[in-house]
Formats: structure tokens, C-alpha cells, sequence
């Protein structure tokens, strides 16, 4: 395992800005789901990522539309970062036709392959493989794309873990493995689940670098994958990043959360929070302005609140489009 | 004595009995108890199974027989195909079927194959419970219905309940049958309440179920689809048809006997499967009766099934993806030649 | 769009044909024109040529299995097309047309457009089997007229209460019948081509005509005489020459136009005589008989139409008669003679009226005046529809025959 040390690396006053209003968006957006899934209103289930803004935000803010991302059941968040449309992704949480996918993929399945957005997926572990064959893309059409993938704790016990990251090293191709690491796999904890004590030390077998970060400190994740990132871009190869993080939600929403206790709810809730630690940071940097701020938070509310009303006076698919989209070409 | 009982009860019991009854009986799966070395959390606190479906099993038998595992499906259904060959009788959990796709080599290779490949020196007394279905809004990736594909690899029994009654007594015949068996659980049944008899029973695996008695339409329905075919009979009733619904409740061994001396009294066939249509159980068992009971056809045998395509999120798709009654209505007016039977 | 090959009509009466054997397989290559099916039907194969260039795309009958006239039994397109099934029926409208059309002297047929394989459901045809009912009496109540189970349950009731008896109708007894289909030293064969066609003549005949034979004594002492004196004159330019038949055969048509009402047919309640006499021939074959026809032959000489009997049965065993020649006749001569038979009763070969048998020429010793004399006795025995002509009338006839045959010199007259 290598642990690099983190080098303070200026964030520009506009990237703070991203950064916050998208951490912003997808707080807003998973509490909002959270509320009126609770409602009954939507279909199926959801998997909430309110708690971990600062992963997918952090290692976002380096990527453009042509690098791709991977992600898992939990993917909104990776959504909202990468760029996707809010309104198009509650569209699809609602089942529309204005939705993302149409209304036929749902929460686990958004994607946004023009953005870079290879989908959220229903499978755990399904994402490495995914990543590394984008990446293979990136590298043979020299296109100067990395291929993040994001994977939760579960994952990393899964076969493909270590067939995707073995390939990806073996021909040096610019992925980001990004664990986030919340600390249960549905309600199992990592400690059980898994005989390593951190993911990042898995790196080791691989021969390529394995970084902890503080999952919920946005900085520290935007550093660390600027590292990952430019080595990935250099031809390097791979790179392993864990962040340490906390989902405020259930595995789904619905669960009962009987595993956590109370107080480290609370103390992520709170003291931890990814948000409000970011606020206080920009503040302190004197990069944005208490007013900015609440620009931006007043700007969010009203996105969510749009992208809500939205899905709801959206249309959802006619019965034709059942058979759509089956195959490329129906000759 | 019976009582009512749900669907996911009924089967909580059959794991339970299983394991009073044979200490070898085990359990496996992820969240199966939940929450693992979680130091504060009390037994009746866990998840069990991330339906509650084996709730209060781990409270009981500890968590030596009742095994939280890893995200790792190729690991612990691979882990308990040699389980079962060296003694164990486990009962494994693949929560969704969809899931096979991380374990298949080792139900398809190792677990259906060891007996026939070690010339009958070895035997793999394992179930495989897994959740199939759609109607629950869980798109493409938790919803199919992928008993064929297990049906068609030999070696494998399959199973796939319609009522809470026959899912326990098919789940305790499963847990002590000393071949492989994959147990279909629908996941929107499981609320569903029924009869069900106290105690150890076993409903043996290969014998269909007559629903319901009828002499001028067969409708063999798979899995939640016995319930479509119930409701379709009750409005054929009003039509002057009295259907037969036969349950074959296993796939592999499939009673050929029950269908086809069905068909031969009533003359017309109506299979319902809500899986996708094409190499299905519904193909298999028209061409069944195709083949061996062509001369007791009347109608064209005719096959509701999903579409082929993938299962839809939204729900107003995937409301059209599903068998309904009145596709069973449809296909009757197509096979008697009355306009007046589709319903308006 | 793919062409069908259509079971063709070859004769009026035709109604099925039965395929013979493909000389295609499905996926071979034809040329237009080119023979891909031998079909049989009317006592007669045919070959049907391909009706355009392409590959055979399906084969819908079967090698022995009989279709209704008019409908496909095969299709020929190109490699990829897809076959449409629904095309058949003007097809069969613009076939039965043009074969009728085709038919001058005969009374223009009805097209019957009922006439197409019925859908049968399997059950109903199993059930049909057993009772011995005939699919083609019944209409079927299913979707797209398919018979049902329930309409033949309804024929058999019908049956029933029409025989006045309970049919005994158990699958049981219908296995057992068929039973000794299973038993060794028995041939079991399907009755197929010539074989149901002449089955299904013959038995009609029986059951929908009043046939009455007569026999007659034709003394052809002087014929034979004649014949044998005369044999070198009487051979013509082609090396034929003439024989007793020929006689036989002229001497029928010169009674024929003595007695029209014998030179007709029999058929919707009317009766329908014929100034032209097209005389039918029996021939006898390995497998079956044939009838080839001599269209007007009373504008024959007696030469022209023993030729043309030396042909036509040369041919009829050869199987290269054409359908034409095979259809029209008025009245026919069939014969036993050379079997040594001298009496029968020959079946009528309908819708004609009429039919000579003739037997084996005997000697026998005869009271001629006071005197035993060796004479050559000829039995011909004659069978006729009583619903058309009574006893009288074709007892004349059959002595004008012998007339004629007893003396000779009136043939030339």
C-alpha cells in the first residue's frame, strides 16, 4: 500500500463553487426522494447517497464529458456529478417517459452514456469489468479518457474485483478504482465481510497504488484523485482509492438500520457531515461568500423542486415502447 | 391443524423444521441474518434476509448454521456445492435470481454435474433459494423469471411454488432431496396468506397440482401465474367454460402425466409463464403436449407469456409485460372463435 | 412473393390428387418448366412443372398424402422469401375455370369453392377417423371454419339418429379395429393415386346408379373366318392388324348410333345423350385400369380405330396418356376375355350408362338347323343404368351388337 500525502492544491473559486452547489444537489435530491418515496408515490425501491457527496463530487470535478464513470445500485449521486439531468433523473425515479432511460431502467439503472455515465447497475461488482473495457476504449483510440469506477465496501469481495483490477493493471489502462468504503454491505459491516482491514491494501496484490482518503472530506478526495488521475493520463495505469465515508440512509430506503447505533447516525449527521465541512473550508479559504452560498442552496432547493414537478406532469411511456430498444436493429 | 399463514412464513417455517430436524441442515446467504458481529444488535433486531423471509432463523440456530456471507456469490453457492457433496444439507440464498450470472458455473458445472461426472459417487444435497418475479418495480436486474434456464441443464431439480401451503412442503422435500434443487420464491407472494398445516410435511417434487377441476380448458400456469389462471377460470365460468388449472409446481422432473391426460379430456391448452417467450418452460411444455398429446388438441395450444424483452421499471410497461386475465380471456376467444369473449 | 404449385385439375371429376413422389427436395434449385412433383389422380401420373425460375421453398403434402385440387403443395421463391399462405383461393377459382373451359362437349361444371382441405383440429380428425365420418360433410364451427371435436361429437349424434341405432363409438373398439394392421404377414398399404381413384368410381358407381346386366351369345364363327382369311388384306400400312376387339369396338358404335339413348350419361337428375360417340376403353394394368377414351369415334374407320386402340393401350401401360385422353367417354368396352372369363358384370363407369363386357371366345357345338356344328361363341355381357334405359331397349341393343358381330358384311355397309 502506498499512502501519499496530501498536498494542498489550490481548488479555483469557481471549482469551489461547482463543487458545493453539486454536493448541494444531491443532498437535496436524496432527501427529497427520501421524503416522497416515503409517500408511496414512487415505484420499486431506492438506494439513497446522501452522506457521501463529498466521493463522487471529489473525484467529479476532474473529469469532463468524455471521461466515463462507472457506478453501482447507489448511483444518483455519481449522476449528479458527472452531469446528469436533474429533471431527467427524477423523471426516472418516477418511471416517465422524460426520464433519463425512459422510464425503463428506474433508480438502479440511470445512465447517461453522452455524459460519460455508463449507469448505475443492479449488480454489486458488476462495475469493474465495465470500467476497465471504457478505459480500454480511452486507450487504444487515444482519446485522453480515464474511466472511473465507483464500488461500494460489498463489492470488493466480489470475483470481479479482482479479475477487473488485475486487467486494468496488467495493461496499464487509465481507470480509478474508487471504494466507498460506508461500512456495511447491505447490513453486513465491512469488518465481517472482508479479511483486509482497509480495501486500499488489496492494491498491493495488483502492484499498483492504493490511497485512503477521507470519504468525507471533499478536498482530500479532489486531491487524491487528481493524483490517480494524472497518472491514469500519462499512461501509468490504475490507481485504488478508498474512501472512508457513511451513508445516512439505509441500504434501501425502508430498512430499519437496526445495525448502526444512534450515535454515529448522529455524529455523521452532524460533526461529520461532508457539507458542512466543505462550507466552513470555503468560507475559511475566503473562496466563496456566505452569500454565494446561499445563492447556490436557495438555487438547489428550487432545481429539486423543479426536477420534482417535472417528473410529475411528465407523461409516462405508451404501451409501443415496450418492444423499443430490445435490439439496435430489428432487420 | 392448518392456520393461515403468509407465503414467506410458510417457507421460514420449512428452513426451520429443516434444521430442528437435521443438524446438518445449514443456511447461507447475504443477510440471511444480518448484521453480522454487530455487537449491539440483538438477534430479533437482524434483517433476515433482505425480505425478512428468514427472520428469527439465526435467533435459533446461532450463526454457525445460520451464515452471513460476503457480496460473493460465486464464493458461497460454489462453497456449498462441496458443502452438500461432503456431508452438509445447505440451504444457500441467491437473493435475486438474476444473480446467477456471478455463480453460474458453479450451479451449472459443479453442482448439476459432480454426481453424473464422478459416475454416481458423489451427491450434492443442496437448495438453492432464490427470489424471481416481476411486479415489484425492480427493473431489468431483479425481476426475471429465469427457471428455464436452470431447467434445462440436467442434473438440476427446479421448483417454483404458487401457494404457501405447497412452498412449505416442496421447500422441506427440496432440503432433504439429495440431488441440487433451485426453489423459486415470487417476491410478490410473499405476503400472500394461505392455509397451511402445522408441522412436517413434504410435498413431493416432480407431482403437479390440479388448482382447480375443470372438463373444457386446461391453463398450466407457472409460479404466481396459477393465480392469473384462477382468476382468468372464474371469468370463463360466465362464458360457460369450466377451466382446469394445473400447478406443476416443478419444472425438472416435470409430471407430463398430470398435463397431458388434462389435455386429453379437455381438448385445449392455454399455458401461462411470465417469463420471456422464447426456449421457455411454456415452449417446452406446448411441445410437449404437441408431441405426445397432438390427437387430444381441439384448439391450437396457445402460450401467454412475457414478451421478449427485458422487464420494464416503469409500472405502466410493466403492467403490459405481465400475463393478466384478460390475456388468457384473449387467447381463449382466438381459440374457440367467439368474438364476444374479448372483453371490452 | 413466392409461387405456388397448386394440385392441378386434371380431369372434371377430379377433386384430390395424391403426390407421388418430389423430385425436388426443399431447398433444390428449378428452372421454370422444369418437372419438380409427379402427382397421380384419375388413374393417371402427372409431372407438374415448376411455375418459375427459384428454389423450392416448402413442400406442404408429403410424399403419398392426398390434397384437394386447387390447393398448394409446395411454394417456389427466392432463398429468403417468406412464404404467405393465404393466397390460394383465386388460385383454385382461375385453375378450376380454365380446366372447365377446356371441357367442350361436357356440361360446364360447378366450381365449388367449398371444396378446399378443411381445418380439422387434431382431436376432431382422430374422432372423425374413429366414427367413419367424413370430414368433408361437415362444416366447422371453430375460428376460420376449423372442424372441432364438437362438431363431430354433433355428426356422429346425427349419424345416430339417422341409422335409427346406437353406433357403438368406443375409442376401444376403434383401436381394436385397427389392430390387425399390426399383425405380421399382412401387407398393410394406404390407398393412394389409382388405387382410391378407382375405389372411390367404382364404389360410387355401385351406390348411386341401378345397374342391371344382360348376357348375349354372339355367334363370330364367320367373323373369326373373315379375320383369318382375310389377315393379309386386313393389315394396313402401318403393319396393324385388325383384330376381334376392333370388330367388337366398331361394331358397339354402329349399335351405339342406332340406339342413342345408350350413348349418354347420367348425371343431376337429367339425362344427357350425346350425338358423338367417345368410346371408353378399359385397359387392365399391374396396378389398377385405365379408360382412355376414342373422342368421335363414329367418324373413324374401322382401321383408324384399331390403331388408335393399339395406341392408347400401349400407352395407357406405358403411363404417358395425357389427361385429355382419358376423359369424355359415353360408353365403354371392357374385357375379361383374356382371362378366360366369359359372363360378368361389368361395373358402370360413371356418369355413362352403359358398359359391354366382353368375355373369351369359345367353341361350342351349336344346332345349326338340324345340324351340331363347331361354333365360335363370343359372351358379351352388358350393363346398364335402369334409371335411364329399360330392359327392352338395351336388350335391343346388345342384339344389334350381336347383329352386327354375327354378320360382318353389315359393318361395311
Amino acid at each position: 500500500m502506498t499512502v501519499m500525502k496530501s498536498e494542498t492544491k489550490s481548488i479555483t473559486r469557481e471549482k469551489a463553487k461547482w463543487m458545493y452547489e453539486k454536493m448541494c444537489e444531491i443532498r437535496q435530491f436524496e432527501d427529497k426522494v427520501h421524503e416522497i418515496f416515503s409517500k408511496g408515490v414512487l415505484p420499486g425501491f431506492v438506494h439513497l447517497y446522501a452522506g457521501e457527496e463529498a466521493v463522487a463530487v471529489g473525484i467529479c470535478a476532474h473529469l469532463d464529458e468524455k471521461d466515463y464513470i462507472t457506478s453501482t445500485h447507489r448511483g444518483h449521486g455519481h449522476c449528479i456529478a458527472k452531469g446528469c439531468d436533474l429533471n431527467g433523473m427524477m423523471a426516472e425515479i418516477y418511471g416517465k417517459a422524460t426520464g433519463l432511460c425512459k422510464g425503463k431502467g428506474g433508480s438502479m439503472h440511470i445512465a447517461d452514456v453522452e455524459k460519460g455515465m455508463l449507469g448505475a447497475n443492479g449488480i454489486v461488482g458488476g462495475g469493474f469489468p465495465l470500467a476497465v473495457g471504457a478505459a480500454l476504449t480511452a486507450k487504444l483510440k487515444k482519446t485522453g479518457a480515464v474511466a472511473v469506477c465507483f464500488f461500494g465496501d460489498g463489492a470488493n469481495n466480489h470475483g470481479t474485483f479482482h479479475e477487473g483490477i488485475n486487467l486494468a493493471a496488467i495493461w496499464k489502462l487509465p481507470v480509478i478504482f474508487v471504494a466507498e468504503n460506508n461500512g456495511y454491505g447491505e447490513a453486513t459491516p465491512f469488518e465481517y465481510a472482508s479479511s483486509c482491514k482497509n480495501i486500499a491494501d488489496r492494491a498491493a496484490a495488483y502492484n499498483i497504488p492504493g490511497e485512503i482518503v477521507d470519504g468525507k472530506d471533499v478536498v482530500a478526495v479532489y486531491e487524491a484523485a487528481g493524483r490517480a488521475i494524472i497518472r491514469a493520463r500519462n499512461g501509468e495505469g490504475p490507481t485504488l482509492i478508498e474512501c472512508k465515508t457513511y451513508r445516512n440512509y439505509g441500504h434501501f430506503e425502508g430498512d430499519a438500520q437496526k445495525y448502526k447505533t444512534a450515535e454515529e447516525k448522529e455524529k455523521h449527521a452532524k460533526e461529520l457531515d461532508a457539507i458542512s465541512k466543505f462550507r466552513n473550508y470555503v468560507l475559511s479559504k475566503q473562496l466563496v461568500t456566505e452569500k454565494e452560498l446561499e445563492e447556490i442552496e436557495g438555487k438547489v432547493i428550487e432545481a429539486v423542486k423543479n426536477a420534482v414537478e417535472f417528473a410529475e406532469q411528465s407523461p409516462f411511456p405508451q404501451a409501443e415502447d415496450l418492444l423499443k430498444d430490445v435490439y439496435v436493429s430489428y432487420e | 391443524m392448518t392456520r393461515k399463514i403468509s407465503f414467506s412464513q410458510a417457507i421460514n417455517e420449512a428452513m426451520k423444521l429443516a434444521m430442528r430436524k437435521d443438524e446438518n441442515v445449514i443456511l447461507l446467504g447475504e443477510d440471511v441474518a444480518g448484521g453480522a458481529a454487530v455487537d449491539h444488535l440483538q438477534d430479533d433486531e437482524a434483517w433476515g434476509g433482505v425480505m425478512g423471509v428468514t427472520k428469527g432463523l439465526v435467533q435459533e440456530f446461532g450463526r454457525d448454521r445460520v451464515l452471513d456471507t460476503p457480496i460473493a456469490e460465486a464464493g458461497y453457492i460454489g462453497a456449498s456445492v462441496t458443502a452438500a457433496a461432503t456431508g452438509l444439507r445447505p440451504i444457500a440464498e441467491l437473493m435475486f435470481n438474476d444473480f446467477i450470472g456471478s455463480c453460474l458455473d458453479e450451479v451449472m458445472n459443479q453442482a448439476a454435474k459432480l454426481r453424473y461426472m464422478f459416475g454416481g459417487k458423489a451427491k450434492v444435497p443442496l437448495t438453492i433459494r432464490t427470489m424471481h418475479g416481476a411486479g415489484f418495480r425492480a427493473a431489468a436486474q431483479h425481476s426475471q423469471s429465469l427457471y428455464a434456464l436452470f431447467t434445462h441443464i440436467p442434473g438440476l431439480k427446479v421448483v417454483v411454488p404458487s401457494t404457501p401451503a405447497d412452498a412449505k412442503g416442496l421447500l422441506l422435500s427440496s432440503i432433504f432431496d439429495d440431488d441440487p434443487v433451485i426453489f423459486f420464491e415470487d417476491k410478490t407472494l410473499y405476503n400472500m396468506k394461505g392455509e397451511v398445516e402445522e408441522g412436517f410435511y413434504t410435498i413431493p417434487i416432480g407431482k403437479a397440482d390440479i388448482k382447480r377441476k375443470g372438463s373444457d380448458l386446461t391453463i398450466v400456469a407457472i409460479g404466481k401465474q396459477v393465480h392469473t389462471a384462477l382468476k382468468a377460470a372464474d371469468m370463463l365460468v360466465e362464458k360457460g367454460l369450466e377451466t382446469e388449472v394445473i400447478d406443476p409446481r416443478s419444472l425438472s422432473p416435470l409430471d407430463e402425466d398430470t398435463i397431458l391426460s388434462s389435455v386429453a379430456k379437455t381438448g385445449r391448452l392455454i399455458v401461462i409463464d411470465e417469463a420471456n417467450p422464447r426456449c421457455s418452460v411454456a415452449t417446452d411444455i406446448s411441445a410437449l403436449v404437441a408431441d405426445k398429446g397432438f390427437d387430444y388438441l381441439d384448439a391450437p395450444i396457445k402460450m401467454i407469456t412475457a414478451p421478449h424483452c427485458p422487464v420494464p421499471f416503469t409500472p405502466v410497461l410493466e403492467d403490459l409485460y405481465l400475463p393478466t386475465p384478460e390475456k388468457v380471456l384473449h387467447a381463449v376467444a382466438e381459440m374457440i372463435g367467439d368474438e364476444s369473449f374479448v372483453a371490452v | 412473393m413466392p409461387a405456388e404449385i397448386i394440385m392441378p385439375k386434371l380431369g372434371m371429376s377430379m377433386e384430390e390428387g395424391t403426390v407421388v413422389e418430389w423430385l425436388k427436395k426443399k431447398g433444390d434449385p428449378v428452372k421454370k418448366g422444369e418437372s419438380v412433383v409427379i402427382i397421380s389422380s384419375e388413374k393417371i401420373e402427372n409431372e407438374i412443372e415448376a411455375p418459375e425460375d427459384g428454389v423450392l421453398l416448402e413442400i406442404l403434402a408429403e410424399q403419398d398424402e392426398t390434397v384437394p385440387v386447387g390447393k398448394a403443395i409446395g411454394y417456389i421463391g427466392q432463398t429468403n422469401e417468406n412464404v404467405e399462405r393465404s393466397q390460394s383461393t383465386t388460385t383454385i377459382k382461375q385453375a378450376n375455370q380454365e380446366t372447365a373451359t377446356s371441357v367442350e362437349t361436357m356440361k360446364p361444371i360447378e366450381i365449388d369453392m367449398k371444396r378446399q382441405k378443411p381445418r380439422v383440429s387434431p382431436a376432431a380428425r382422430k374422432l372423425a377417423l374413429e366414427a367413419g365420418i367424413d370430414l368433408n360433410s361437415i362444416s366447422g364451427s371453430g375460428p376460420n371454419g376449423r372442424i372441432t371435436r364438437a362438431d363431430i361429437q354433433k355428426a356422429i349424434q346425427a349419424k345416430r339418429s339417422d341409422s335409427g341405432f346406437q353406433l357403438k363409438r368406443k375409442p376401444e373398439i376403434a383401436t381394436m379395429e385397427q389392430k390387425p394392421m399390426n399383425q405380421t404377414g399382412v401387407t398393410v398399404k394406404a390407398i393412394t393415386g389409382m388405387r382410391k381413384v378407382i375405389a372411390t368410381r367404382m364404389f360410387t358407381s355401385l351406390q348411386q346408379s341401378a345397374q342391371l346386366s344382360i348376357h348375349m351369345r354372339a355367334d363370330v364363327t364367320e367373323l373369326l373366318e373373315i379375320q383369318k382369311k382375310a389377315r393379309a388384306n386386313l393389315i394396313d400400312e402401318q403393319d396393324v392388324k385388325l383384330t376381334i376387339t376392333d370388330f367388337i369396338a366398331q361394331a358397339t358404335i354402329l349399335a351405339l348410333l342406332n340406339h342413342k339413348q345408350m350413348n349418354s350419361i347420367y348425371q343431376d337428375e337429367h339425362i344427357h345423350i350425346y350425338d358423338s360417340i367417345h368410346l371408353g376403353i378399359a385397359v387392365a394394368l399391374e396396378n389398377g385400369l385405365m379408360v382412355p377414351v376414342i373422342s368421335h369415334a363414329e367418324k373413324l374407320s374401322i382401321r383408324e380405330i384399331s390403331r388408335k386402340i393399339k395406341d392408347l393401350s400401349l400407352r395407357a401401360k406405358e403411363g404417358k396418356l395425357e389427361s385429355e385422353e382419358m376423359k369424355g367417354s359415353t360408353f365403354t368396352i371392357t374385357s375379361l376375355g383374356a382371362y378366360g372369363v366369359e359372363f360378368f358384370t361389368p361395373v358402370l363407369n360413371p356418369p355413362e350408362v352403359g358398359i359391354l363386357g366382353v368375355g373369351t371366345v369359345t367353341d361350342t357345338p351349336v344346332f345349326v338347323g338340324e345340324i351340331v356344328q363347331r361354333r365360335s361363341l363370343l359372351p358379351l355381357s352388358l350393363t346398364f343404368d335402369h334409371r335411364v334405359i329399360d330392359g327392352a331397349p338395351a336388350s335391343k341393343f346388345l342384339s344389334t351388337i350381336k347383329d352386327y358381330l354375327e354378320k360382318p358384311y353389315k359393318m361395311l355397309v
